[in-house]
């Protein structure tokens, strides 16, 4: 298996796409966090808050760009090759999935340099909290891929990786509405399901939320780690069974 | 005698509709096997099973003496190649770094075979150019380099010469014969133009509703095709006295039939089967072509 | 020009993934409908006014219409439609016209079946409209038209520009998706929860023409200016796309 991720990170590292995302992934990041984009509620944020704020291009960046490099294995039909090698799908599942987890770190540690560019300190507070967000974008990864590698159709594809990201900014939206008539023990367990999405994640570190929406870092992270865990295993579940034509 | 691929009662069930029916087939190490069929008829099935892209419904395989059923029929494929309808290329990406990619996966330590094989198949000059912008006879020779990486000792191809001109068909097919020849490579080519396939095949399986036919190698299939005289007697025993008698090549296909593999004289016949008291019925020029055995074989209806 | 308006219609209303496409739309209506009504009921105790169920297709709409149009379009160009069509005789700004047609078509039929869901769900399990007129729902139902035909039309303005690409399937539903978020930050600086608008001078101007004028932000929220204003957005938004398309598509190398 190493060999077929070596192969999908020889492939990344080349793609425009990819590389396009990485530039503006750490041009971004260091002009928002240094406060050249002016908004009344951006401006009363500090440099770290800024900085937080725009880590949501990479979820939006990784919506579009899993579909466009990993559903080619369908439509060009290169998933054929990997098989006649003696690959098993669930090793192209994986492969894949590993290569996307390389690209969304990559692309972290651009954002995190550009961070730092503009003007946020690298204390342990924001580092920490960066890291959530890094296994938030990578959760959101693990989801998207069930979605990439078990559908064929790169039409369906696309559609269901965009409206994923509807979804989660809806769940959002409808969540702090919803975490406000909560109380006690039904807002806790309120604040745990809101932030099984990635981008409620990311509300709730940008401080917009408020408090009771952040159940504490150490739940976050527990909550993005099972995710991973549980969308690969659905991701590959009999996998191997399938049939290509 | 070593097989590369056998076969036993694989079948294969789409629903209702069955693909493979009880397929037994045993393609021989070092041979070039020609795999003839009509559309629908099981061939790319197959193929699909062997690459491993399909599981059988019933049945099994041995690939290189593996089972197909067994974890260690991964390093029988790691030993194989293979073009299955279309050329699997990746579009956004050169011809060179297609076969960089299929490098990768199968771990070779260096890319040096890469410009060797570009060389090969006639795309060395195809520079930084994305196979998305390669004509089809284009497509089709970078997924022959695709599948000839890692020096495979089994290339499967599913028509290797659809989509190339007539100075191309040529060249894969020599190509094909010198792999065979010099190194030994088995290899498995499903293809409708039998007339390309008699000029390299070394033995040959036809398929019909997902059985095989018959399989034969290309001696008995040349004895089939030869021009012959075909002989109606009222006993083929005595009419084998004369053809013994005279050194001459025959088969006897029944008890009053024979094919008569000589340029005969019919008088000279007569008077020397009339001496062992063989009457002759009938006798008649019997030339069959290719195309003519594989209709009579498969039937010439339903090209679906 | 006729006969390929008619070729498309029919393939469109016998395509499976407009039909399943349809079924969604009315399925999202009752899950939406009869899901707040089970909240209401059982959480808050309370009746369920048809006023906060009746008009939230407008969100939804963008996302459907644009995915709609995706599935319906993009075959043209996988499975080698334009060829033929090329082939047959017919010219490209026949195609394009002729898609966008279908396109403007898909906004209209998915409108109309949301609106008579609507209807019939908010007359079995609501209290009724409390703040609304039928006439007030009638001009919403109206200009929601006006705003799925020119949606439907600008998102395959852009399947027939980039057909063809692995882009032509996520642009769309990105730019969809951006709006949305655009939508929902100009109307929070327009009509902030509390205190009044603070915007002045050329931001206020252009954050008012698309409110008012862009089928994408208008269609958000009840109708409240003049008719006109609405028609001239989502007959801009069409020209628009059509001389975009027609311009882009002329000169495009078809695989």
């Amino acid at each position: 298996m190493i060999n077929l991720y070596k192969a999908n990170m020889s492939r990344l590292f080349h793609n425009i796409l990819y590389i396009a995302g990485c530039v503006i992934a750490i041009a971004a990041t260091a002009a928002f966090t240094a406060g050249m984009v002016h908004n009344p509620y951006i401006d009363r944020m500090g440099e770290e808050s800024r900085m937080i704020f725009i880590s949501a291009a990479m979820i939006a960046f990784f919506t579009i760009f899993i579909p466009i490099f990993t559903n080619p294995e369908y439509t060009d039909g290169s998933i054929r090759n990997k098989i006649v090698s003696g690959y098993s799908q669930k090793q192209v599942y994986m492969s894949y999935l590993l290569c996307h987890f390389t690209a969304a770190a990559v692309m972290w540690l651009f954002y995190m340099i550009g961070g730092i560019i503009g003007g946020a300190r690298p204390d342990g507070r924001i580092l920490v909290t960066n890291i959530i967000i890094l296994f938030a974008v990578l959760s959101y990864i693990s989801f998207l891929m069930i979605i990439a590698l078990r559908l064929k159709k790169m039409v369906i594809v696309a559609i269901l990786s965009i409206l994923t990201l509807n979804m989660s900014y809806s769940s959002v939206m409808f969540g702090n509405a919803i975490l406000t008539i909560m109380e006690d023990e039904s807002r806790k367990i309120g604040a745990v399901i809101y932030n099984i999405s990635s981008l409620g994640q990311w509300f709730a570190n940008t401080g917009f939320a408020d408090d009771f929406a952040n159940p504490g870092l150490h739940i976050q992270l527990m909550v993005s780690v099972a995710l991973i865990l549980f969308t690969t295993a659905i991701g590959t579940l009999a996998i191997n069974k399938r049939d290509l034509a | 005698m070593d097989y590369v691929f056998k076969s036993y009662d694989l079948c294969k069930q789409y629903g209702s509709f069955s693909a493979l029916n009880n397929l037994n087939m045993e393609i021989p190490k070092g041979s070039i096997y020609g795999f003839v069929g009509k559309n629908g008829a099981g061939k790319t099935t197959l193929i699909r099973q062997i690459c491993g892209l399909q599981s059988p419904t019933s049945g099994s395989f041995e690939l290189m003496e593996y089972k197909n059923d067994s974890k260690d029929i991964v390093r029988a494929r790691r030993r194989m190649g293979a073009v299955v309808e279309t050329p699997a290329i990746f579009k956004d990406l050169s011809a060179r770094s297609n076969l960089i990619q299929q490098c990768l996966l199968l771990g070779l330590p260096d890319y040096s075979k890469v410009d060797g094989l570009l060389e090969l198949v006639g795309l060395a000059d195809t520079g930084k150019k994305k196979a998305r912008n390669f004509s089809l006879g284009m497509r089709q020779r970078l997924g022959i380099a695709i599948a000839l990486c890692g020096d495979p000792d089994f290339i499967i191809l599913d028509e290797p010469t659809n989509g190339l001109d007539p100075q191309g068909i040529i060249e894969i097919r020599e190509l094909i014969i010198k792999l065979n020849k010099e190194r030994g490579i088995t290899f498995l080519i499903s293809s409708h133009i039998l007339d390309e396939l008699s000029r390299m095949a070394t033995h040959y399986g036809f398929i019909d509703q997902g059985s095989i036919v018959r399989q034969m190698s290309s001696e008995e299939l040349q004895r089939e095709c030869c021009k012959s005289v075909r002989m109606r007697v009222n006993d083929t025993k005595l009419l084998s006295k004369v053809l013994d008698e005279k050194r001459y090549d025959y088969k006897i296909l029944g008890p009053d039939t024979a094919d008569v593999y000589e340029e005969l004289v019919f008088s000279d016949m007569v008077k020397r089967c009339e001496k062992v008291g063989c009457s002759i019925i009938s006798m008649e020029e019997h030339d069959e072509s290719l195309e003519a055995f594989y209709l009579s074989l498969l039937g010439g209806s339903g090209n679906d | 020009m006729i006969r390929l308006i008619y070729n498309d219609t029919r393939r469109l209303l016998t395509s499976r993934y407009f039909k399943l496409c349809v079924l969604i739309n009315i399925g999202y209506e009752i899950f939406l409908v009869a899901g707040l009504k089970i909240v209401v009921t059982l959480f808050l105790h309370q009746s369920l006014s048809a006023d906060e169920v009746a008009f939230n297709y407008s969100e939804f709409s963008i996302f459907l219409i644009t995915a709609s149009t995706l599935l319906t379009t993009i075959s043209d160009f996988t499975d080698g439609g334009i060829r033929n069509k090329l082939i047959t005789g017919a010219t490209r700004p026949q195609i394009v016209l002729s898609s966008l047609f279908t396109g403007m078509l898909q906004g209209i039929i998915h409108t109309f079946f949301a609106c008579i869901t609507s209807v019939i769900l908010c007359s079995v399990l609501t209290s009724g409209y409390n703040t609304y007129n039928v006439r007030e729902i009638a001009d919403y139902w109206l200009v929601m038209t006006l705003a799925c035909m020119a949606i439907g039309v600008f998102s395959t303005a852009i399947i027939m520009m980039l057909g063809g690409r692995k882009s032509s399937y996520v642009v769309g539903l990105a730019i969809a998706f951006a709006l949305r978020i655009f939508t929902a930050y100009v109307l929070s600086k327009l009509y902030p929860e509390k205190g009044e608008c603070k915007l002045e001078g050329a931001r206020l101007i252009i954050y008012r023409f698309c409110e008012r004028y862009v089928p994408y932000l208008f269609m958000s929220m009840r109708p409240h200016w003049n008719f006109v204003s609405y028609v001239a957005g989502s007959v801009g938004l069409m020209c628009i796309s059509v001389l975009l398309a027609l311009a882009i598509f002329n000169k495009k190398e078809l695989v």
